[in-house]
């Protein structure tokens, strides 16, 4: 656990009592049953304790608070498997407050406001996001600058692959054609600048995100391990299941504490690098962590009745997301530290 | 180190990098092994005119004091111009051990001369029949009026041959639990009765030694802390001891070395060459943030206990990955024993991944961190075995 300032206690603590009202794990295995239905209902109480605009510019409307405060924020969310898609809508607030337009104004009003809701899409997400499905409308980035493109825009288009989490693996395609007549909100390399930045957000917030669903994981199944008996004694007295319960252990911890570390270079040169590593890292070790947990669970593990199955998929979809496995580590081989 | 540093920081940064530019010989950089005392102790006391050298110690016993970031960035610095490991049975292990527990002599006799690297200190644990139960050891210790007079086996002991004293586990006597009856002793090696056998390794040097003691007398004030209260001495600075031994040092070594083959063999645009650097980077950087992330909160007096073999077990197993990445990369060479110069720099194919395999096992082998960190951290209930 990295020495957490009282802010990112109070963030964090304030993201677990929203999340326990709402229902817990629970509200994740009924929004699977729903799609492509999703539920909103949280959506503007975690607009109105400011966490929409936690990132974006405080003279615009936001809070103005860090990357750090973000990871503290998605770390405790994480726990729960919230299907939302906070990290890419904090980013998106991020980007609208840095625009100078008023069309970027009057939309990042209402996306602090919590009634609208965009989501970015990076190239290295192959022209897609997850959970897309929510949104009102995205930004895409085309050859003069940033769109921002409604999910009525005509010429684009937009599909909603259902995502075993109960989410969506959503595609938003539009030909440069299309793009050029729609909305621009930022251009040239100010708005490449920007919308980099949004991607490391919303890297390093499903970083967190997949660091507080492996922490959790990993402790419902030692709590498992601690009662399920076979053979006269506690499952998890046996040395193969200690010896990877610590594998996993070490892999969650280590990664959370690259997480914040990652977090704390948000502002400098090694931002993208750090946003990179981070997911990299917590999408792998966030998996495994789900598969071992799985393993120790025995049969029930693998019964979709059971919650640490919910855990595993939610990984997979936030792994995928802003940038798989291989986008990230190509960026780190790319720049290098 | 990904956070940014403040002026200061960078500051001692440069200093150290320069400093260490001007004052490391060449001969003593990048090195895969440890060299010899006579190579490697001028260096030492060279080394020793800067508190850098001891950045755990406290100021009064000629330390540094320093914090997280500044360890870090020694650890940085010193990894990024190769420069070889010190021996730290000294520094790491009795220095601290003394300062805690010590004698007001034994730390006047003993301290300065670690300092200065005018004394060369081995560890005497671990005996044939005692290695990951250490508690089991058989080395006899019958006090005897002033002296105590010691008859045992001691092995894997590092640079047991070219030490100047050891510090030993020894059976003085038996309790209710076989952690009784040990004691903490202070041995020095030019007694009559000892015999020292230096033991050949796989990556073909001689660190560890089998010291044999035979009719050793010591005297008592030779002892560490009271008769049969050696275990506690001996566990009670181990936490701190793997902390530190568990700095980014050997990995950021191991990297290098694989972003200088990817260099010589042109493989800057292989995918798989890419996509290994990109894994080793990754280690490296959840690593050192690890390493700092772990000494910020000892600071404020966490658990050491939890954070010890979590982190023995991250840096080891990160050290070796990127070792056998490195052995990959360099495909059908892999197997060369010995390094070449190339295009300017030193290519090691196999040494350091040689050196490597001990990381696991010594120190507290990484299957004993996992069930410690698994009982102690996760409270999993105990085995029968």
């Amino acid at each position: 656990m990295p020495v957490y300032s009282e802010s990112e206690i109070l963030i964090a603590e304030a993201a677990r009592a929203l999340a326990e009202k709402a229902g817990g794990v629970a509200r994740a295995r009924k929004s699977r049953r729903s799609f492509p239905d999703f539920d909103k209902s949280i959506w503007a109480e975690m607009a109105q304790s400011g966490w929409i605009g936690l990132a974006a510019l405080e003279e615009k409307g936001g809070l103005g608070l860090g990357a750090r405060e973000m990871a503290s924020l998605c770390e405790a969310l994480g726990a729960y498997i919230p299907p939302e898609p906070i990290a890419p809508a904090l980013a998106t607030a991020l980007f609208l407050s840095r625009c100078e337009n008023p069309l970027a104004a009057s939309h990042l009003e209402s996306v602090l406001a919590g009634t609208e809701i965009i989501l970015p899409i990076f190239s290295e997400d192959a022209s897609g996001c997850a959970d897309g499905h929510f949104a009102d409308a995205f930004l895409l980035q085309g050859k003069t600058g940033v769109h921002l493109v409604s999910k009525s825009a005509p010429g684009v288009t937009i599909t909603h692959a259902e995502a075993v989490d109960g989410g969506a693996r959503s595609q938003i395609l539009a030909s440069e054609d299309v793009l050029r007549g729609l909305p621009l909100l930022a251009t040239g390399p100010e708005a490449r600048a920007m919308f980099d930045e949004a991607r490391d957000l919303t890297r390093l917030g499903h970083a967190a995100l997949l660091v507080g669903l492996a922490a959790r994981a990993l402790d419902m199944t030692v709590d498992y391990m601690k009662t399920r008996r076979q053979f006269g004694a506690a499952i998890g007295s046996f040395q193969a299941l200690q010896h990877r319960a610590a594998s996993v252990y070490v892999g969650v911890t280590s990664t959370r504490a690259l997480v914040y570390e990652a977090a704390s270079a948000f502002a400098t040169p090694k931002r993208s690098f750090a946003a990179a590593a981070a997911k990299a890292r917590s999408a792998q070790i966030a998996v495994q962590a789900c598969e071992e947990c799985i393993q120790f669970h025995g049969a029930i593990g693998f019964a979709d009745e059971h919650d640490i199955g919910l855990f595993l998929r939610r990984a997979m979809s936030l792994a995928a997301a802003a940038g798989h496995l291989r986008a990230c580590r190509q960026l780190i081989a790319e720049v290098g530290a | 180190m990904l956070r940014p540093e403040t002026p200061a920081q960078s500051a001692f940064r440069a200093e150290v990098r320069a400093w260490l530019e001007a004052n490391l010989p060449k001969d003593l950089r990048h090195l895969s092994m440890r060299p010899p005392p006579e190579a490697i102790m001028p260096w030492y006391r060279t080394f020793a005119q800067k508190d850098w050298i001891a950045p755990h110690w406290p100021k009064e016993y000629g330390g540094m004091e320093a914090s997280p970031v500044e360890q870090l960035i020694l650890v940085e610095e010193l990894a990024r111009i190769g420069a070889p490991d010190l021996p730290v049975q000294g520094f790491n292990h009795i220095g601290p051990t003394l300062m805690k527990y010590g004698t007001d002599d034994q730390k006047r006799q003993h301290l300065p001369k670690i300092r200065k690297g005018e004394t060369i200190w081995s560890q005497g644990y671990t005996e044939p029949g005692a290695g990951s139960d250490l508690a089991s050891l058989r080395t006899k210790g019958v006090i005897e009026g002033s002296e105590i007079i010691i008859n045992g086996h001691k092995i894997w002991t590092t640079w047991g041959h070219h030490a100047d004293w050891m510090f030993a586990l020894v059976r003085t006597g038996e309790g209710r639990s076989r952690r009784d009856g040990i004691s903490f002793v202070l041995i020095d090696l030019k007694s009559p009765g000892i015999t020292r056998r230096p033991i050949l390794n796989i990556a073909q040097d001689d660190e560890f030694c089998e010291v044999f003691l035979d009719n050793v007398r010591a005297p008592l004030s030779n002892l560490v802390g009271k008769p049969g209260g050696g275990w506690a001495i001996a566990m009670g600075l181990l936490d701190e001891e793997r902390i530190r031994s568990s700095s980014p040092s050997l990995a950021l070594r191991a990297l290098s070395r694989l972003k200088n083959a990817i260099r010589l063999y042109g493989l800057e645009k292989d995918a798989l060459a890419q996509d290994a650097l990109a894994r080793a980077e990754i280690e490296v950087a959840a690593l050192s943030a690890s390493f700092l992330d772990a000494f910020e909160r000892f600071g404020q007096g966490p658990i050491a206990g939890q954070d010890s073999s979590y982190l023995k077990i991250l840096s080891t197993e990160a050290t070796q990955t990127i070792l056998g990445l490195l052995q990959e990369l360099v495909g059908a060479d892999r197997a060369l024993r010995h390094p070449r110069q190339w295009d300017g720099a030193r290519i090691d194919f196999s040494e350091l991944y040689l050196q490597s395999r001990r990381l696991t096992i010594y120190g507290g082998s990484n299957e004993i961190q996992r069930t410690l960190l698994a009982t102690r951290t996760l409270a999993l209930p105990m085995g029968e075995g």
